[in-house]
């Protein structure tokens, strides 16, 4: 057998040049810093907060970096690592004082006098990015911010149902966006259609546990958490004057809705039509899990049941006015209604109105001392499997879930961060942040699974049934049982 | 240009992976869930799909040298020297509409443009246009400064396209407009043909999407949804299925597999249907255009090398479908292979004699598998022992079988290749009447149910 080292070696082409070594003096940091336009972000080390800019918010765009130098004022530290190019957005040069420190993989560089790094520089120059839900023109403008630093052309689409739109993007081989914005919920039929590639081989940063498990699916990861919305209690302050303790309970919930004495006002109102809102109560109810170890989702269980009657009961006792989400908002919008449950992406939209409103988290069962547990829902950003450019797209989703940003979009959309510890940030919280975080502690995230829209589909039909009196718990519960066995086996 | 070196990679391939034993995993290799080689594997779709497995490769460069390149590449600061094959090379192997075989680079394609997308196996997946890349100087590489390591796409080419550990390459050039083609899958039953279309099939209220998955002998599963018609709907309109109905289906390329309607009848895990979609996409010809496949909610798994592909026609004759086995016993292992089994396996290798029939004076002609290649992968047996249903035996020395394709175990007979008679059924040992060699102390054993090897 020949060996292929006495193989004819057929082809000899010239050495390939992709590699360029960069250098800075502290003075070219400190002008960079100065000249760019991306805000500064928050940086905690040496036991206090810094304000500092990340690498890939300075420095030129790199597919990779695979030595850096670090000359600081006592010492020159080399790195060498294939990888050190992954950590420029994790990576930040703070300016104090006239001096430069660099923190860096957790270990921080003083008094920089020079920064060389080697590696190869971006190939790529443009990239589509396709955007949904609220905060649109908060994220052009960071992408905006990005594309001028770096000198590349970022387009960004709005597509109001980009999942579905992908799928028959590619199926009429159309041309794919490189990155796109998603809900965990259309991970599996994405998956399934090959349109997504599986981010395992990212480092991830600091990410909520909940936001890595609403985008994993067959123990892999397709989308980096970005940020979630999440359930919570709405009350109209005009109308409930009382102070309420973010550990309310349902009792305190339907006190303080009788003590209202307006019957003109409605005292609870959400869409107990779907099953987002039944769910929390299920779990208040003592359910342990929305879908089985089988795949499949229990209805006709005992929380459940107790979860329905108590809904049921809330509205034969008139305490609570089932309406759709447009019209429960106009209501409270109007002054018509004491308190509603809702996303947590409407106070932006409450607050941009001027109405005096609080925000509480689900309030806790009394029967079982456990709260209603709201549902986390996570927008994620995926990279196409057929992007033409993964690694600009891998440095564009980088900046987008980093801390910097992290920092600068939630509070202004009032989302959770999809990365640890950014609520804890002084100066970052806002309104309601504090809410959030505990709702956000007690969440469910919303399953990258198909059964969930099944699920949905099924239980918004009968719900119906259930509210209007004419189906009981038992038969509710019982036909949604049977109606999932079926669909699911279809 | 058509290229020696597929020719080479065909043949090597049909060495390496020909149904040289009864074991599973060499009979079933017409199917695409089954392992072809060794080492690393790289999925391979465009027009048709297909697996670019590492002994592939060594054997290719094994053989013809020539298709060995290396080049001079410097990344991340170190020059180095990367070896391998040139992808146009293994893009040959999916990039013909036509499927002709011996595989042949499609040179202007390449250089109208298509996108290639190479997957690694971490996930990271790139795409770039062939337009972007000179095809002459980007690399499949399988060893740098002489060390192997995991296939890899390197070259002067972009460098998002250096792609480590390379799990997959796509070509944008999937067949369009599958469901309006000219293929007709026929349909016949006791004689009477029904042909349709795609469309037509797609169109029927049997048409189900649902999952699916098959696994070959090394573990291998490959999940899919698949959508296509039932068949046991289907041929009920026209025939009464029961357990006794045998159905035989015939491949384009003329492959042959015939099940029973017990098998074909048992639908408690999902149903039996002729699939021509997958993951929502129309299947290319191979393993399409139509495959069989068993689809439903629980996401049924049948072995690999039931899952007939390429299916151009099913025919029923109203003749009872009837099974056997096969016993093979080399040392403490015994292996029983039922009809599928060793139908995939004389399907894929032909073997054909003319044997000599002393007492009728005739020559009567027979297909089946040569014996070495049905025994080829055990070693260091001496001979074999073959026994027919009554107890009869015959024993032949492995010096005179072994590499020797006139010496078959013969399944079909006759220029229209049928089933041996009920005389002979199932397997009988028979040789060329022009054979080299022909064994010591062979005759023409029919009802061959057991073969012994002797060490």
């Amino acid at each position: 057998m020949k060996k292929i080292s006495l193989l004819l070696l057929a082809v000899l082409l010239p050495v390939l040049l992709f590699s360029h070594d960069f250098s800075y003096s502290a003075e070219d940091l400190c002008d960079l810093i100065n000249k760019n336009s991306a805000g500064k972000s928050e940086i905690y080390y040496n036991s206090q907060w810094h304000k500092g800019q990340t690498l890939l918010e300075l420095l030129p765009l790199m597919e990779d970096v695979y030595r850096l130098t670090i000359q600081t004022e006592e010492n020159i530290y080399t790195l060498t690592d294939d990888e050190l190019g992954e950590e420029w957005s994790e990576s930040y040069l703070v300016q104090s004082n006239r001096k430069l420190a660099f923190f860096f993989k957790g270990i921080l560089y003083d008094d920089i006098k020079e920064f060389r790094f080697s590696g190869t520089p971006m190939e790529s120059q443009s990239l589509e990015i396709w955007l949904s839900w609220e905060g649109i023109n908060e994220l052009r403008d960071e992408l905006e911010v990005f594309a001028r630093i770096h000198g590349v052309e970022i387009k960004a689409v709005e597509v109001p149902r980009p999942e579905s739109k992908l799928i028959s993007v590619i199926r009429a081989g159309g041309a794919v966006p490189d990155i796109i914005m998603l809900q965990s919920s259309a991970i599996e039929n994405l998956v399934a259609a090959r349109t997504l590639q599986n981010l395992n081989y990212l480092d991830l940063p600091d990410l909520m546990n909940q936001g890595i498990e609403a985008f994993s699916y067959e123990n892999r990861l397709w989308a980096l958490p970005f940020y979630s919305d999440t359930q919570v209690m709405f009350y109209n302050r005009e109308i409930i004057k009382t102070s309420i303790n973010s550990e309310w309970t349902l009792d305190d919930m339907e006190r303080i809705s009788r003590n209202i004495g307006d019957d003109s006002i409605h005292q609870l109102a959400w869409n107990s039509y779907s099953s987002n809102w039944l769910i929390p109560f299920e779990f208040s109810f003592g359910k342990r899990e929305l879908i089985d170890s089988d795949g499949r989702i229990s209805i006709n269980d005992v929380p459940t049941q107790k979860a329905l009657s108590y809904v049921i009961n809330l509205q034969e006792k008139g305490l609570l006015s089932s309406m759709e989400r447009d019209a429960m908002d106009a209501l409270f919008i109007a002054g018509k209604v004491a308190f509603i449950m809702s996303g947590s992406y409407s106070i932006p939209y409450f607050a941009s109105l001027g109405l005096n409103f609080g925000v509480l988290p689900l309030p806790i069962n009394d029967e079982t001392d456990l709260p209603l547990v709201p549902l986390l829902d996570f927008k994620g950003l995926a990279i196409t499997r057929k992007t033409d450019s993964p690694i600009l797209a891998k440095r564009v989703i980088q900046f987008l879930t980093s801390s910097a940003v992290q920092q600068r979009f939630c509070p202004a959309m009032a989302k959770l961060p999809a990365r640890d510890g950014v609520l804890k940030i002084p100066g970052i919280s806002y309104d309601y942040a504090d809410v959030l975080d505990k709702s956000a502690s007690r969440g469910i995230v919303i399953p990258p699974r198909n059964v969930y829209g099944i699920y949905k589909n099924n239980m918004w039909k009968l719900l119906r049934f259930a509210l209007s009196g004419r189906m009981s718990v038992r038969q509710t519960l019982e036909q949604g049982q049977t109606l999932m066995e079926n669909t699911t086996d279809n | 240009m058509k290229k020696n070196l597929s020719l080479i990679l065909l043949s090597a391939m049909l060495i390496a992976g020909s149904c040289a034993t009864a074991r599973m995993d060499a009979v079933d290799d017409l199917s695409s869930a089954t392992p072809m080689g060794k080492g690393w594997m790289v999925n391979l779709t465009g027009v048709r799909n297909d697996e670019l497995w590492q002994s592939n490769v060594e054997n290719w460069i094994n053989e013809n040298p020539e298709v060995s390149v290396s080049m001079e590449l410097e990344k991340k600061g170190s020059v180095n020297i990367y070896s391998g094959i040139l992808l146009k090379d293994v893009v040959a192997l999916i990039d013909d509409p036509s499927g002709g075989m011996p595989a042949e680079f499609q040179e202007k394609l390449w250089k109208e443009g298509y996108d290639i997308t190479l997957t690694a196996a971490d996930g990271y997946s790139g795409t770039f246009n062939t337009t972007e890349a000179d095809f002459d100087e980007v690399l499949l590489v399988d060893s740098i400064d002489g060390e192997a390591v995991p296939p890899m796409i390197a070259g002067n080419i972009t460098g998002k396209a250096w792609v480590r550990d390379l799990s997959e390459i796509e070509l944008s050039l999937a067949p369009v407009d599958l469901a309006e083609n000219s293929f007709g899958f026929i349909l016949d039953i006791n004689g009477t043909s029904m042909t349709y279309s795609i469309s037509d099939l797609e169109k029927m209220d049997i048409y189900i999407e649902d999952k699916g998955s098959f696994t070959n002998s090394h573990n291998n599963t490959t999940n899919s949804i698949y959508g296509g018609v039932k068949l046991i709907p289907l041929l009920s309109e026209f025939m009464e299925v029961t357990p006794d109905t045998a159905i035989r289906i015939i491949a384009m390329d003329g492959y042959e597999m015939s099940y029973g309607g017990e098998m074909l009848l048992d639908q408690e895990d999902g149903d039996w249907i002729l699939a021509f979609k997958e993951n929502g996409e129309y299947m290319p010809e191979d393993p399409g255009y139509i495959r069989l496949v068993k689809a439903g909610p629980d996401n049924p798994n049948i072995t690999g090398h039931v899952s007939a592909r390429m299916i151009k026609k099913i025919v029923t004759e109203g003749q009872p479908f009837k099974d056997f086995e096969l016993t093979l016993v080399q040392k403490d292992l015994t292996e029983i292979f039922d009809r599928q089994t060793m139908q995939s396996g004389v399907i894929t290798n032909k073997n054909r004699v003319s044997y000599y029939d002393r007492k009728k004076d005739v020559n009567i002609e027979y297909m089946g598998i040569a014996l070495w290649r049905l025994l080829e992968r055990p070693t260091g047996y001496k001979s074999v022992t073959l026994e027919a249903a009554d107890g009869y035996t015959i024993t032949l020395s492995n010096d005179q079988i072994e590499g020797n394709d006139d010496v078959i175990l013969a399944m079909y007979t006759g220029e229209n290749d049928e089933l041996l008679s009920d005389n002979d059924w199932p397997l009988k040992i028979v040789w060329d009447k022009d054979a080299e060699v022909v064994p010591e102390g062979i005759k023409a054993v029919r009802n061959i149910v057991k073969i012994t090897l002797e060490y």
